[in-house]
């Protein structure tokens, strides 16, 4: 009865220290709870629940790319793509390439540039058209000095080699929140894009990992990138299924530029 | 015995009403001498014109009530965004 009691207790301790520790942490397997993950730091709605948009929101991300409307009127994408040495980055939920500080790429949508920050990879893609899903997916995040936020998704599809791609997926860490800092490795962010570049889906949506923040502007490029069957198996190597299934549109409209 | 006992609470009674009294009395006094401090003070100000006092607002305005900007590409180079 002793024993029991003593085990008993040890264990409620264990979980309790568990659950306080994994405060606001989220996994792609219980996506459909971000929504409620609770901050046990916190005390006060809202902020007991950080992810509550992931749950709520109207305007998530990603979605079935299938219904779009062809539009000549949309803005023109010029990438200003310049090469970096950049740092390699494990968040512990995705592959990601941190672009250098003193970095001058950008995306122009019209005439508004767009700096670019960082890129990371899902795998499946997580933007999907009808029944299609493709192997992988690559986002550019681009980041305003205001906050504004237009990421480029880039459906990858198995084909030849990727050569920049290659040398992200060996210089990559294998542990999670590992920083590769300084490599001096450089990377032509360029050859990470498809031939085909004026063409493209758009809507607005949100980041499609919590806090799910909505006010994110899409771009998603209708051809695709091509890496090699060898390379997505790579990929999966760091993570296998981090990708967000597709939220509902909730009356928005997929806009096609043709 | 009844006596004595009546004695003694009313002794009490009255030392703690004393004490009262001179607590009150006290407080007053203090509170007496603060507002007249603070009188005084408000007499040595030098009046400034209106357009300084203003300048001076804006230079004291606190910290914690400027806007704060979110560094978002901060956060996207942490998490995954």
């Amino acid at each position: 009865m002793k024993l029991t009691t003593i085990l008993s207790s040890h264990i409620l301790a264990v979980l309790f220290t568990l659950s306080m520790v994994n405060a606001a942490e989220w996994s792609y397997e219980a996506q459909k709870h971000w929504g409620s993950i609770q901050d046990h730091n916190q005390h006060e709605i809202p902020h007991i629940y950080p992810y509550a948009v992931c749950g709520i929101g109207q305007h998530q991300s990603p979605v079935d790319l299938a219904t779009s409307y062809a539009s000549k009127r949309l803005n023109n994408l010029k990438f200003r793509y310049y090469a970096d040495a950049p740092n390699f980055f494990n968040t512990g939920h995705a592959v990601q390439v941190n672009l250098s500080d003193d970095y001058q790429g950008e995306l122009l949508i019209g005439k508004e540039a767009y700096p670019l920050i960082q890129m990371h990879f899902h795998e499946p893609s997580e933007h999907v058209i009808g029944a299609r899903t493709f192997p992988a997916e690559l986002h550019f995040v681009h980041v305003r000095e205001d906050g504004k936020i237009a990421v480029l998704g880039v459906l990858l599809e198995i084909g030849k080699d990727n050569r920049v791609f290659q040398t992200i997926l060996e210089n990559t860490p294998h542990q999670g929140g590992e920083l590769k800092q300084d490599s001096g490795v450089w990377l032509s962010i360029a050859s990470l894009l498809p031939e085909k570049r004026d063409e493209y889906y758009t809507l607005a949506g949100s980041l499609t990992t919590p806090p799910c923040s909505e006010g994110v502007d899409w771009y998603v490029l209708t051809d695709t990138t091509k890496i090699s069957e060898a390379q997505l198996g790579h990929l999966k190597s760091f993570f296998s299924g981090n990708a967000r299934l597709p939220q509902e549109l909730n009356n928005r409209t997929v806009a096609k530029k043709k | 015995m009844i006596v004595k006992q009546s004695i003694v609470f009313l002794v009490v009674v009255v030392l703690f009403i004393f004490s009262s009294f001179a607590v009150a009395t006290n407080q007053g006094s203090e509170e007496k001498n603060q507002t007249s401090l603070i009188t005084d003070s408000a007499q040595q100000a030098p009046q400034h014109p209106k357009h300084l006092i203003l300048k001076d607002k804006k230079l004291e305005q606190p910290e914690s009530s400027k806007p704060i900007k979110p560094n978002m590409a901060d956060y996207c180079r942490k998490h995954t965004c």
